[in-house]
């Protein structure tokens, strides 16, 4: 009996030191999964954004995720080097923590503080620049804006530099019957799309051309996205001409056969259908 | 009877020309009377305020550049006038001339902006330069070809007329900022649609249905506003104030979308968007863009499906925010 209870005993123990010893490799920072308290009636619906990047203690944490709320003005950051999520809160200035048990992430990418979540103050931010500055539980953390994509780049790499490109990409609904067209284009056709990461009207249209390639799927036109910095100082912008971004350039067997600027983004299949010389759609076929 | 000097030869040349160029200085004084601010921006950019403070010097030469155009218009040929005339001419080439030389050695700085876009502006320096040298410089040469030389030195009711005319130039561009004159003054106007309001030229033209793409549909409130002053970081009341209003009517979605269109840099949005939390769209435009919207700012307007139905100086009013609160 006694021997058979100290054998639990030092089966408990064991149990309990690896569950000890497993605990601190669960990522900090992964948000309750299953709900039982209904969400923040105010604090839900935080989206994830790409515009910066997360330094704690002056080291970037490439894993930090960071959302905004588009209802009000609330800012959540999620980062295994911090102790727990912070929500930030412009106007107020405040900064504050948050229990991860507390931040519910939903089936559509979003996340919400659940209604009984409590938040501890930590202090205020500070506003450098386009850098936001803050410590949170001792400590030092920074926002700083994401670095621009330099040079050749891919959809999917647009869509993991800023999360944003791909839920705008997500909700546009191109003209299908030019998509169509541009299906059976014969020809080898190039489109290089000069674009700048940090360009708020590049995020507003380049997504859109990023729908269109996916839905294109396997076809005779090859996309490119060439990331160019604030200054436009880049050899290849310099040599194309180009003054304004996003400009896509069209080849066709390797000649330079049009351009997509300014106006020509709003459709921008259309406007590529047009400088291929499919006929565009119909006014209203757009869906 | 009375003695009348016979008309010299080639004096229909002289008067026509002296003619053409007031009313181009008249056309050139209505557009600015009735945005003496730009005006002032202006000589700003061009510091020429380093004696009169900018405000107070485009009066001034606004008055002074119609009273040569009156007097011009009015046929006076007198040297008081021509000389004067050749001098403001001249005047005006070595800005433009001078604009051109700084643009093209990169001295010229640009306006703050999100840099998405290049050059936006209508005209080049270069262009500016030969249009007015074209525009000015024939008809102040030919303003001096059969001059009545034994007429009065200063004809009494003429000159009188481009007295007034110059005090009342100068009265009304004091005063046409506190006049409602926006919508005569500017591009943005009841009836205009979004995808006419461009800056620039050719397919680098930007519209305002460029940069905001969203006004083409549905029922839209749009302020255009400097923040700039919030860059250090101190918030102005005002707007403080109707950014909560703002955000209010924001939240409700039967109400109108609300934009708030500015000419800004990263650092200044950076400083807007976490100083006052702003919940509805900001909108980084080019300058060029913008300016020829407003006299001051903050101006606000609606469009709906494209087209804008009212215009309001200053921020939206009450009744408006509150329709977007509450619509019925």
């Amino acid at each position: 009996m006694t021997r058979t209870s100290s054998s639990l005993r030092r089966s408990l123990a064991l149990l309990l030191l690896a569950a000890a010893a497993v605990v601190p490799v669960i990522p900090a920072a992964r948000p309750a999964q299953a709900q039982p308290v209904p969400s923040d009636a105010v604090f839900r619906g935080f989206q994830r954004i790409g515009e910066y990047v997360l330094l704690v203690g002056g080291k970037e944490d490439k894993s930090a995720e960071i959302y905004q709320n588009s209802k009000v003005p609330a800012y959540l950051i999620l980062s295994s080097a911090l102790p727990s999520p912070v929500l930030l809160t412009p106007r107020a200035g405040t900064v504050e923590t948050v229990k991860l048990m507390k931040v519910a992430k939903q089936k559509d990418g979003t996340v919400d503080l659940l209604a009984d979540a409590a938040l501890a103050p930590q202090g205020k931010f500070d506003i450098k620049g386009e850098a936001i500055a803050f410590t949170s539980e001792g400590k030092a953390v920074t926002m700083n804006p994401n670095p621009p994509l330099l040079g050749i780049k891919k959809n999917a790499d647009l869509k993991q530099h800023n999360p944003e490109y791909a839920r705008t990409a997500q909700s546009y609904n191109p003209n299908q019957a030019t998509i169509a067209a541009l299906k059976k284009e014969a020809q080898p056709v190039t489109v290089r799309v000069f674009f700048g990461s940090w360009c708020p009207h590049c995020r507003q249209h380049v997504p859109l051309l990023l729908k269109v390639e996916d839905l294109l799927g396997p076809s005779k036109i090859h996309f490119e996205y060439y990331g160019l910095p604030r200054d436009f100082k880049d050899p290849e912008a310099q040599k194309q001409k180009i003054r304004g971004v996003p400009t896509a350039i069209v080849y066709v067997n390797g000649r330079e056969t049009g351009r997509l600027e300014t106006q020509d983004w709003a459709a921008p299949e259309v406007s590529l259908g047009k400088v291929l010389g499919i006929a565009p759609a119909a006014p209203g076929a757009a869906k | 009877m009375t003695n009348v000097a016979p008309r010299p030869r080639l004096w229909w040349v002289g008067t026509i020309a002296a003619a053409v160029l007031g009313i181009v200085l008249l056309v050139a004084v209505w557009a600015k009377v009735l945005d003496p601010a730009a005006f002032a921006e202006q000589i700003r950019t061009e510091k020429l305020d380093f004696l009169v403070p900018a405000g107070t010097l485009a009066l001034f030469a606004l008055a002074l550049e119609a009273a040569f155009g009156l007097a011009l218009l009015l046929g006076v040929r007198r040297l008081w006038v021509l000389v004067p005339a050749v001098f403001l001419v001249t005047f005006f080439l070595f800005l433009t001339g001078r604009a051109w030389w700084l643009s093209a050695h990169g001295l010229r700085d640009a306006a703050a902006s999100c840099g998405c876009f290049g050059n936006l502006v209508q005209r080049t320096p270069a262009e500016a330069f030969w249009q007015d040298l074209l525009l000015l410089v024939p008809p102040v040469l030919l303003a001096f070809v059969g001059r009545r030389r034994q007429a009065p030195v200063i004809p009494p009711v003429r000159t009188a007329v481009v007295a007034l005319g110059a005090v009342a130039v100068a009265l009304f561009a004091w005063k046409s900022p506190q006049l409602p004159l926006d919508d005569l003054a500017t591009r943005l106007r009841p009836g205009v649609r979004v995808d006419g309001l461009c800056a620039g030229s050719g397919k680098g033209a930007v519209c305002l249905s460029t940069v905001a793409g969203g006004l083409q549909k549905g029922d839209n409130l749009v302020v255009i506003a400097d923040i700039s002053k919030l860059s250090g970081g101190a918030a102005d009341p005002a707007l403080a104030a109707a950014v909560d209003q703002l955000n209010t009517a924001a939240g409700n979605p039967d109400g109108p979308k609300i934009w708030l269109l500015t000419a800004a840099t990263p650092e200044q949005l950076t400083a807007f968007n976490w100083t006052m939390g702003p919940v509805f769209q900001v909108i980084e435009a080019p300058p060029e863009l913008l300016r020829p919207l407003y006299r001051q700012l903050p101006r606000s307007f609606r469009v709906k499906d494209g087209r804008v139905t009212e215009t309001y100086a200053g921020l939206p009013p009450p009744t408006q925010v509150a329709a977007a609160r509450n619509p019925a």
